[in-house]
């Protein structure tokens, strides 16, 4: 079964129409690169997968694991197995990664019919997933992100994404404002857990990600619409040429 | 004053005439004192919202009831519950309507630092129960109110040099079964120089009938003294749809060399709470830490007023008061810092945050800072504002429901107010109240 089929998928924001008629199709084992210019709907996307509430689709469907994806609130889409790597992690004073991250395992696992985690296997748990993104264990008994420099919220995002064991994974421009020692941290934590279950949507306005983080399939984004998809030959290109030509793509 | 605030100015007075005359009766003690208070009060009344300091805290309302003075009564069934929900040993001092209740406290005995006394036993020699809070207190109908009627209350001392090996805690119970009742006690608490102690107060209340509390509490830090003081202010039945009981509650503190007070102050719930923390450093290289939070639901009202008088030099202050209204509650925060001119290398810091969790309740904030020194590091700060969308979504996206979601946002708002409390005891006990209020 196909992990995300995108159907001509229509959505605008604050009554602005961002996506306009966007199809896609991942199925497991595979990681797809979005690439595009500024303003061409990359996070819009990303928005709407996770259920970001301003976001209104209001045409075509998405379908994660056969399921209307649409008609499932954010939490259950999480708990499902849709993950999120936010491109600003928002930064919540008082609450300990720990503790929240206990919360959400603990919920995901309800969902599931689970039983919560113990305590010792949840930081045991904690403790080998940090080391996939070599993150400070102090961090996590700091207030979520909090204070946290750029890089340490991205590693946080691929800590979380460690934890959480999703199906699909959305990274948002998890490259923007790393420097290259953090973005080969990153991409070899998303190699690490990689496997042929699971999915991964890598959105990046740049190639250089792409050199760590190898994409099956790699889709241009603009004015809304994939205007044309490649292997990661034509990251490579794009990086040359710039963005300028799919622009005349688009209007052909 | 308008005829109807008039009005009810005078139908409360008139009431409070009677029953003055009872508690001549009961203490014929310094009836100069009272009967002068008692003067000042007919002809002042209480405040009323013309009173900048007043402003938001329409207290007529709760003026219109017909008031009795308390009698003595036995401890109400909830007695035992109280006393164990906190589980950490402590010397236990318990008030019913204001009056001490011997019988009910425990004074553990080998504790030799303290000592207490109840001021029923002390009014004859001590003259200090009325003169202290003056200089520091406005003079209103309120203070004068309880100079008049001052019954009871207790007077906690630290002997020089000693540290209470336990927390003293108060608990003190309203009870009114159907009259409505006017409560007035007093509080004194001595810290002689290098004395340590921590107390525990708390008001709660039970019964039926409604309740007005006016408590008094004046606080003492010798040289080098070291105190904690929490207080826990919860007027509410979670199976009441409505809160019958009020509280006022003025609080002076005179912080003496190298003295250092931290005091919390969480005021969960009640029909009305106004509290008045009114400090002064008046001996150097003092410091005060006040920390509040406020959580008023339903048409509740919770008025803070703080007053941070820094008198002399080398001391600090460090204020952080937060609230959260829910519902039609209105939360008032008025702060003040007063750094006066001799109070040079002076830290004063004050902040207020709040939260607003529905369209109808309502938070006012008035922080205010007054400098007349020169070389001092101060800043003061409020903000109010909603739930963060962005921080909903962000729980959600990690698979936490909404409801849960806010849940955590809310509890981490007000996380940062018990953090700095060192016994775990009275921080978990605290944090657990909090939550419970917060669901």
């Amino acid at each position: 079964m196909n992990i995300l089929e995108i159907n001509n998928l229509y959505a605008n924001v604050g009554g602005k129409e961002i996506l306009k008629g966007l199809s896609l199709t991942i199925k497991p084992g595979e990681v797809h690169a979005i690439m595009g210019p500024n303003g061409s709907g990359k996070s819009t996307l990303a928005s709407v997968l996770a259920g970001r509430p301003e976001y209104e689709v209001t045409g075509g469907d998405i379908h994660y694991k056969g399921q209307n994806l649409l008609d499932i609130s954010p939490e259950v889409r999480a708990q499902q197995g849709v993950f999120l790597a936010f491109q600003y992690p928002v930064e919540i004073p008082g609450i300990s990664t720990t503790n929240f991250l206990k919360t959400a395992v603990n919920e995901m696992r309800k969902a599931r019919g689970q039983e919560p985690m113990e305590a010792k296997a949840f930081l045991s748990m904690m403790k080998e997933r940090m080391k996939i993104v070599e993150m400070d264990s102090r961090l996590t008994t700091r207030s979520l992100n909090e204070g946290f420099s750029g890089g340490e919220k991205k590693r946080n995002e691929i800590f979380q994404m460690a934890m959480l064991e999703p199906s699909l994974a959305i990274l948002d421009e998890t490259d923007s404002g790393l420097d290259i020692d953090a973005l080969r941290i990153v991409a070899n934590g998303v190699n690490q857990l990689k496997n042929k279950d699971n999915a991964f949507i890598v959105i990046t306005h740049y190639q250089r990600l792409l050199d760590y983080i190898v994409p099956d399939f790699v889709h241009v984004l603009s004015n809304g619409r994939i205007v044309k998809s490649g292997t990661k030959e034509l990251a490579l290109e794009l990086e040359e040429r710039g963005y300028d030509w799919i622009k005349e793509l688009e209007t052909v | 004053m308008s005829t109807i605030a008039g009005n009810t100015q005078n139908v409360f007075a008139e009431q409070v005439e009677t029953i003055f005359n009872q508690v001549k009766r009961q203490a014929e003690l310094y009836p100069y004192v009272r009967e002068k208070s008692f003067q000042f009060f007919i002809e002042q009344g209480v405040p009323t919202v013309k009173n900048e300091e007043w402003r938001h805290t329409n207290t007529e309302p709760f003026l219109k009831c017909d008031y009795t003075i308390p009698s003595l009564i036995t401890a109400p069934s909830e007695y035992s519950e109280i006393k164990n929900e906190l589980n950490l040993k402590c010397h236990i001092l318990f008030f019913v309507n204001g009056y001490y209740q011997k019988q009910h406290s425990s004074i553990i005995p080998d504790d030799d630092g303290i000592e207490i006394s109840s001021i029923r036993e002390s009014l004859l020699q001590d003259e200090v129960i009325w003169s202290s809070t003056d200089e520091i207190l406005p003079n209103d109908g309120w203070k004068n109110l309880n100079d008049a009627f001052v019954l009871d209350g207790i007077r906690i001392r630290i002997k020089k040099n000693k540290t209470a090996q336990y927390p003293i805690r108060l608990i003190h119970l309203s009870n009114a079964s159907e009259k409505p009742l006017l409560i007035q006690s007093r509080n004194i608490i001595i810290l002689e120089p290098n004395a340590e102690a921590t107390v525990i107060e708390s008001f709660y209340a039970t019964g039926n009938g409604a309740t007005l509390t006016n408590n008094f509490e004046h606080i003492e830090m010798g040289n080098d003294a070291r105190l904690t003081c929490v207080k826990l202010q919860q007027l509410e039945n979670a199976t009441e749809s409505t809160s019958t009981d009020s509280l006022i509650h003025y609080t002076s503190c005179k912080l003496h060399q190298s003295s250092r007070m931290k005091c919390y102050t969480i005021a969960l719930g009640g029909s009305l709470i106004r509290n008045n923390l009114y400090v002064v450093l008046q001996g150097s290289d003092g410091e005060a830490i006040l920390k509040g939070l406020y959580t008023p639901t339903r048409n509740q009202i919770i008025d803070n007023r703080t007053h941070v008088d820094h008198a002399v030099s080398n001391c600090q202050s460090n204020e952080l008061y937060k609230g959260i209204a829910d519902d039609q509650a209105k939360a008032v925060f008025n702060g003040k810092i007063l750094v006066r001119k001799d109070a040079q290398k002076t830290g004063a810091y004050q902040s207020n945050k709040n939260l607003l969790l529905s369209q109808e309740a309502t938070i006012y904030t008035k922080p205010q800072l007054e400098i007349f020194a020169d070389d001092v590091k101060c800043s003061h700060g409020a903000t109010s504002g909603q739930l963060d969308d962005e921080s909903l979504f962000y729980l959600q996206a990690r698979g936490v429901c909404k409801d849960e979601a806010r849940k955590m946002l809310i509890r981490a708002f007000a996380e940062d107010i018990t953090t700095s409390i060192t016994s775990e005891e009275i921080k978990t006990w605290l944090n657990n109240k909090i939550e419970q209020k917060l669901q």
